[in-house]
């Protein structure tokens, strides 16, 4: 009976000794892990600092003026600003309440927008620009 | 059987009378050695402890691995001026260095530009255990170098600034020394408003950028203009500020020629120094602007109010004439068309020097100035401010202050009176109640004769009309003091003025230092000529960027448009 006790004494601690060894490989082995991991991800978050640097440097005004010029851009200029009222573009008055210049394409005559707003030009640059709107 | 039972109990007890002493001796000498065993440990232990402590000590907090972790600075559109990227630096540890002559020639050899004296002299000394060889190399050149394999010299990373414009913008972001710590302009606030953090090797730090006001569209395309005046006009230098005349807020500062932040050197060099604000000038007659300001806000005048400017005005030694005399009183409207040096000490001297001096306090001119960038140039006031001085400084020269400044109290006059502080951060334009300069009647008037100066055919910024922008400004053209006094031909000549006039949005202030022509025949160098038709071109340029719209499209004028609008269906 003794003896039968001290064999499944041993075999228990020998169970033991194996599943701490098993544990220990494996922490080591996930922190291991972990640890490149993190090197991963601070790799990466330096490479995303380089490139939004190097994206901010080939960006620069600097180099985009004379590549701009050389597919013949320019600069804006006044003369190249026009009311919208005047612009023959069939986009006029899409979904801005403003369809009444237009017919659909089944000819029936848009409703006429009864307010037509005087300063409805200078809703567009603002709006594209990202500005404040003209005092 | 009693005698053998007595005989056994006998040997019995002999027996175990002589094992005990045995076993007690053998366990003894067991506890002993394990007692010894653990004695050595703990004594081992403790001597690590207590010896090798100072060491660890001196790997973890040695400062050569410290570096400073600074936000990123962004336009205020979140376009990147400024950010921290990871570099490796190269380091010796002279003790571990086998061939100090090897060394001292590979590296020279790979990495141009290395003080090879220097370095032979700093790894020489055994006694170190660490020495910086180059700092911030780029992956390639650290890749040469780790192929080299060179014993005792190693990388470390840390952070180094990056600033993928160049040197726009340079003046004011200002630049960081060799441990990413800010020395001048916008980087040097960072670390006195502790924006910084003090790390160990590369590790960024997660902080919000820092957003400035700047439009770096404004400020390419005014940078660009402001070269093009340098070379057309022959000028040495150039300055130009674009603000918003309501806030304060700096759209776009240039000041050429430019420094760069990713050579501090180039802050040493005092021909780079920034104009807008390191620096102060007597900007001339733009100042009539205050002057006629102080008479309208003050009531002495109104802009119909003749002055008899043809005789000239004495001042101790000094004579002050007109260089373009007219020959006939003047209203305060003709004086200010036709610039009078005359016409404008008479209305400084109608006020009075107590007047004049509480007026140009009350815009900031007489205080020094301070901007994020760091401290403006403080202005430089006469000695004693008595009757010359006034007339003067009616004029603009006798006073010096820094472009900026008096750019900033231009845009308090025209804005409807309320007083502006410049700035270039986006989240520090207060909305508190500000301070009134002048009433908004005078701002009034002053916005007509600022606009009557560029449509009027007289009047001297006639060129700084920009395609229907309703410009409006006053021309500035100073003499510069040299030695023996006033030198005729070196001028600094500006334009201030502000756009669109009606309801002004900006503020422009253009200066050109020593130009050497001017538009038209003849190299005449005044600013209108130069000064005005650079400011005209630079309007154009960035008005349709700032959205202003051109007055021919404001007012609906469909028909000088290109293109006939069909009729409304009504």
């Amino acid at each position: 009976m003794r003896r039968a006790i001290n064999w499944v004494l041993m075999l228990a601690a020998l169970a033991g000794a194996f599943a701490l060894y098993a544990i220990k490989y494996d922490a080591r082995r996930l922190e291991a892990k972990m640890q490149a991991q993190e090197r991963a991800l601070e790799k990466a978050e330096n490479d995303v600092t380089i490139l939004m640097a190097e994206r901010a440097h080939l960006a620069r005004p600097e180099r985009l003026e004379p590549l701009a010029r050389s597919l013949g851009l320019a600069p804006m200029t006044g003369g190249q600003f026009l009311r919208i009222e005047s612009s023959p573009s069939p986009l006029v008055g899409e979904g801005r309440g403003g369809g009444d210049r237009r017919t659909s394409a089944a000819g029936i005559p848009p409703t006429p927008n009864p307010n037509p707003s005087p300063h409805r030009v200078e809703d567009a640059p603002s709006a594209r620009w990202g500005g404040e709107p003209r005092q | 059987m009693t005698a053998a039972a007595s005989i056994t109990r006998s040997s019995g007890g002999r027996i175990a009378g002589s094992a005990k002493p045995r076993l007690q001796l053998r366990a003894l000498v067991v506890l002993c050695c394990v007692l010894a065993v653990f004695a050595t440990i703990t004594g081992r232990l403790l001597w690590l402890a207590l010896k090798s402590g100072p060491e660890l000590k001196v790997t973890l907090a040695e400062p050569l691995a410290r570096s400073w972790s600074r936000p990123d600075i962004v336009d205020r559109h979140g376009r990147l001026l400024a950010t921290d990227v990871a570099v490796h630096s190269l380091y010796a540890d002279p003790q571990l260095i086998l061939d100090l002559d090897e060394v001292v020639e590979k590296l020279g050899a790979t990495l141009p530009g290395l003080d090879t004296a220097e370095l032979r002299k700093s790894l020489s000394d055994r006694s170190r255990r660490f020495a910086w060889v180059a700092r911030g190399l780029s992956p390639r050149q650290a890749q040469r170098v780790h192929d080299l394999g060179l014993p005792g010299v190693a990388f470390r990373a840390e952070l180094k600034r990056a600033y993928p414009l160049g040197a726009l913008a340079g003046h004011l972001i200002g630049t960081v020394n060799v441990d990413n710590k800010g020395i001048a302009g916008i980087e040097r606030m960072l670390d006195e408003t502790s924006h910084v953090e003090a790390v160990q090797g590369p590790g960024r730090t997660l902080r919000s950028p820092v957003r400035l006001t700047i439009d770096i569209g404004v400020q390419h395309a005014l940078a660009e203009e402001l070269k093009q005046a340098v070379s057309r006009y022959a000028a040495t230098a150039a300055a130009g500020v674009v603000l918003e005349a309501a806030s304060g807020r700096i759209v776009a500062a240039v000041s050429l020629p430019q420094s760069d932040p990713a050579r501090p050197a180039d802050w040493l060099d005092p021909a780079r120094a920034d104009r807008l604000m390191s620096g102060t000038y007597e900007l001339g007659s733009i100042f009539k602007t205050l002057t006629i300001a102080m008479a309208l806000d003050s009531g002495a005048a109104d802009l119909d109010k003749t002055y008899d400017v043809r005789r000239s005005l004495t001042a101790g030694p000094y004579t002050i004439t007109d260089p373009h005399p007219l020959g006939r009183p003047l209203s305060v409207r003709d004086i200010f068309l036709h610039s009078s040096n005359v016409g404008a000490g008479m209305m400084a001297l109608e006020a009075g020097a107590e007047r004049q001096r509480a007026f140009l306090a009350r815009l900031g001119l007489l205080e020094p100035a301070r901007i994020e960038a760091g401290p403006m140039a403080p202005p430089q006031l006469p000695k004693q401010w008595g009757r010359a001085e006034t007339i003067t400084i009616g004029y603009g020269h006798g006073l010096s202050v820094a472009p900026l400044q008096f750019a900033a109290a231009f845009a308090s006059l025209v804005n409807g009176g309320s007083k502006v502080v410049p700035t270039f951060l986006a989240e520090s334009g207060s909305k508190t109640e500000r301070e009134g300069v002048v009433s908004a009647a005078t701002s009034a008037r002053l916005r007509e004769i600022l606009r009557l100066n560029v449509t009027n055919t007289a009047g001297t910024g006639r060129r700084a009309e920009a395609e229907a922008y309703r410009v409006g400004g006053k021309t500035g053209t100073a003499e510069m003091p040299g030695r023996g006094g006033y030198q005729e031909k070196v001028v600094i000549s500006s334009f201030i003025g502000a756009f669109p006039m009606d309801a002004p949005r900006y503020v422009t202030l253009v200066s050109l230092f020593e130009p050497q022509t001017g538009e038209g025949p003849g190299n005449h160098i005044t600013a209108g000529l130069n000064a005005a038709p650079a400011t005209a071109r630079i309007i154009e340029r960035i008005a349709p960027l700032l959205g202003i719209l051109p007055r021919r499209i404001e007012t609906r004028a469909l028909e000088t448009a290109p293109f006939d609008a069909p009729p409304a269906a009504q």
